[in-house]
């Protein structure tokens, strides 16, 4: 699981964006709520203080009234100390003021009280221990002006302060709409973005899903040629995607190498048909050769007999074709599945030719014109002997005289043919061809048909096409052999 | 698109922080506290409260003291309850400001404070009226002497006409000697201009129109009324309006209120000579800077006073009302 971005991961950051919106946007009205408080708390407050100036300064005023027409110390220690309260606390307050007219209220207030204020409070309480009534008086009359004009500053001051703090509510006011807006805006601004953020991913996610999805329905429905799924991802749906991509690449080798197996087994199963079918017709050849093969010696030793006495009555051309014959005989006795030279095979057929020809006399003339690079094709035992044996007995042995049969090479379309022509009688080509393809009723010397000779040479040459034959009413007949290399032949 | 959350991320953290920091600063943006930052700290005694003409006076001194390091405070009879100008100099001098600019108007009455101001170092400018010339550091405002020749010297345009002039003023002619002076100097240069009679109106915001009412019913002569206040202008008008006198009394005024100049306009009010009052206050600030500052005393600054009729009424109306 290295995703960068798995699916926890991704909805834990929008959870996390959700609650941290949620936080901020609950957290700064009460922040505000909280400096807004602590600041209308201290506007009241000034507010008061200075109420308390002005009250200290009536105080003042009233204790030494109260000591001038009463004469009565007690009140002296009142003025002094709220004297003195109204000295510092009207320093301090001068520290910790709104503006500039405050401040200039406060520094004539410290100014009276320093020197009139303080001159006058003094003169006023010593002459009330004097004599001098009309000073008493007069100071004392002067004295309640001052403490009057510093009651107008201080009046003056609560005005303004009393204005400042308005001015301060309006804008805090103000400051806590604006707030609100701004939270408004903040909450709704990440709100859009949250869910943008919200769609875009659950849109993807769906796709890729889908995606998924749609895929492997097309693999329910046995389809596995689907192209490979490519996701625009980084979480978990990759992963399943890369899964999914593997085990259909799995999938699909595997039913390729099921098809190979099958289609091996099919070419097996025919190829062993194949084979079976050869070993019958070996065996159908083989079967023949034993017949052929009934007590062998005695035959060549009664040929041989036949042969000395033809010698001791001087009857030569009867020893040479009793010596042809058991040439002849003593070949087609060889193996049948024997693979020959096509030099060795035309050796047999020239003895077979004799014999015929002492048979036929002047009646058949045999013409056998072979290009010599063929003398070392090979082929299976007794593949020309069964057709020229079939021109004699369906071509030629009919005709009074002037019978020709012909064994040379030819090319044709650049395949190299071995062909056994008569000008005997010659059939339709439908009985021609059927010739080659049923088995023979006709008795051969070798007891092997055109069908036989056909079939072996496509077993030995691994094709279908390697024998044909032309044959017309009173033309004669022609069957073709291909000649293929025995290099070829290996590689077919 | 695998980008885009990444975005919206970003986004929304730069939009918080953003938020964050602007708000934490407007939620603890400091409401204390004053720091002193003036050198010198001035008084206006308005002599009138809630009238545009010392409203523009107080006006324009704030205005050119504002980058010098000057705090104004002015003290009037609506913010102290005090009636008295000399009380208010009083309060103002045991203040102990760096200067006083106050109307000249009945120095002599305040002539205690004002050398107490002296005494401690207190430079003092009179504006509006010159008042007592030992008593002050310097003046600004109009010519006041010239002003009353100016007064009547409006009325003799018209060749051949006799004219009884009643001249209504503030205080009495004790108070008022200046403008009075300029006037009664002109009137004995003209043989066809009598002064009727010279009205006080101590308490003109309640018995002004029944005293000329009284007095114009009482000498059916006078054809000419001077009103030497800024009140008394438009107060006049009405009474002359109500009388059915418009035409047969001609009134001089002393304001450039918009309602004198629209009686002008009317043909009820023959003219005005007014004094800018912004000019008045940027001199007399200027003047006491200067003072303050060079550490001497300065001698009258006449500010001009302009006539104002139905000939050139169009111009000062037009400005009037854009003001």
């Amino acid at each position: 699981m290295n995703n960068k971005h798995s699916i926890k991961k991704t909805l834990f950051i929008i959870y996390l964006l959700i609650i941290f919106s949620m936080l901020i946007g609950n957290l700064f009205p009460y922040i505000s709520y909280e400096r807004y408080n602590s600041v209308l708390n201290d506007v009241s407050e000034r507010v008061y203080d200075i109420k308390d100036l002005i009250e200290t300064n009536a105080k003042i005023d009233v204790a030494l009234s109260n000591f001038v027409f009463s004469g009565d110390r007690i009140y002296i220690d009142q003025i002094y100390n709220n004297y003195q309260d109204l000295i510092i606390n009207s320093n301090k307050y001068k520290e910790i003021v709104f503006d500039e007219k405050s401040h200039l209220y406060l520094e004539n207030i410290e100014n009276i009280l320093d020197n009139e204020y303080s001159e006058m409070l003094e003169s006023t309480i010593w002459s009330v221990r004097g004599v001098d009534e009309e000073a008493k008086q007069v100071n004392y009359y002067q004295f309640k002006k001052i403490n009057q004009y510093v009651n107008i500053y201080l009046q003056m001051l609560f005005d303004r302060e009393l204005e400042n703090s308005r001015q301060i509510k309006t804008q805090l006011k103000e400051i806590s709409d604006e707030m609100t807006v701004r939270i408004a805006i903040f909450m709704f601004s990440n709100l859009v973005f949250i869910l943008f953020l919200g769609f875009s991913y659950g849109r993807r996610l769906s796709n890729n899903l889908k995606k998924l999805t749609d895929a492997a329905e097309e693999v329910s429905h046995g389809n596995f040629q689907i192209e490979k799924i490519n996701l625009d991802s980084d979480d978990e749906t990759l992963l399943l995607a890369e899964a999914f991509n593997k085990l259909i690449g799995n999938t699909k080798s595997l039913i390729n190498k099921i098809k190979d197996n099958a289609n091996l087994e099919v070419k097996l199963h025919k190829e062993e048909a194949e084979k079976s079918q050869m070993e019958v017709l070996l065996n159908q050849a083989k079967l023949k050769g034993l017949q052929a093969q009934i007590n062998p010696h005695f035959l060549f030793n009664t040929l041989n007999v036949i042969a000395k006495t033809a010698i001791i009555e001087d009857a030569d051309d009867t020893c040479e074709l009793i010596e042809n014959v058991s040439d002849m005989l003593r070949y087609n006795l060889n193996n049948i599945d024997r693979i020959i030279t096509v030099n060795e095979e035309i050796n047999n057929i020239e003895n077979y030719i004799s014999i015929q020809k002492a048979r036929f006399g002047e009646r058949v003339e045999f013409i056998i014109a072979i290009d010599s690079k063929f003398l070392n094709y090979h082929l299976p035992l007794l593949t020309l002997q069964p057709i020229i044996e079939n021109a004699f007995m369906h071509g030629v042995e009919d005709l009074e005289s002037g019978g020709e049969i012909h064994v040379y090479s030819t090319q044709i379309e650049n395949k190299d043919y071995l062909v056994i022509e008569d000008n005997g009688v010659g059939m339709k080509q439908a009985k021609a061809e059927t010739l080659l393809m049923e088995e023979s009723t006709t008795s051969h010397s070798t007891g092997i048909g055109l069908n036989n000779v056909r079939k072996r040479l496509e077993f030995y040459y691994n094709r279908e096409d390697v024998m044909f034959i032309k044959s017309e009413v009173a033309q004669g007949t022609q069957v073709f052999i291909q000649m293929i290399d025995s290099i070829e032949v290996e590689n077919v | 698109m695998k980008d885009n959350y990444i975005i919206a991320i970003v986004v929304i953290i730069i939009l918080s922080g953003i938020f964050i920091m602007d708000s934490l600063e407007m939620i603890n943006q400091d409401y204390s506290y004053y720091k002193k930052d003036y050198t010198e700290n001035f008084i206006l005694i308005k002599k009138e409260s809630n009238n545009y003409y010392w409203d523009a006076i107080e006006k324009s001194i704030v205005e050119n003291s504002e980058n010098d390091n000057i705090a104004i405070e002015v003290l009037d009879e609506s913010k102290t309850n005090l009636i008295s100008q000399n009380e208010l100099l009083e309060m103002a001098v045991i203040s102990k400001p760096s200067g006083i600019i106050i109307s000249g108007f009945d120095s002599s009455s305040m002539e205690e404070n004002l050398v107490e101001a002296s005494e401690e170092n207190i430079p003092i400018v009179f504006i509006n009226d010159e008042g007592t010339n030992a008593l002050r550091d310097a003046y600004v405002g109009p010519n006041n002497y010239q002003r009353g020749q100016m007064a009547i010297q409006e009325l003799i345009s018209e060749t051949g006409q006799e004219y009884n002039v009643l001249i209504v003023d503030e205080y009495g002619v004790e108070e008022r000697n200046l403008v009075i002076e300029g006037m009664i100097s002109e009137i004995n240069n003209h043989e066809n201009i009598k002064l009727s009679m010279i009205q006080a109106s101590s308490d003109y915001r309640f018995d002004l129109s029944n005293n000329i009412r009284e007095v114009v019913s009482q000498n059916p002569e006078i054809n000419v009324i001077i009103g030497t206040s800024i009140y008394h202008g438009s107060s006049i008008a009405k009474l002359i309006i109500e009388m059915n006198k418009v035409g047969d009394i001609d009134i001089i005024a002393f304001d450039g209120s918009l309602e004198t100049l629209n009686f002008i306009k009317r043909g009820v009010i023959k003219a005005t000579l007014f004094t800018d009052g912004e000019t008045i206050g940027t001199e007399a600030i200027n003047t006491l800077k200067t003072i303050v500052s060079d550490d001497i005393s300065l001698d009258a600054y006449y500010v001009p006073t302009v006539v104002v009729n139905e000939e050139n009424i169009d111009d000062y109306i037009a400005g009037e009302e854009n003001e």
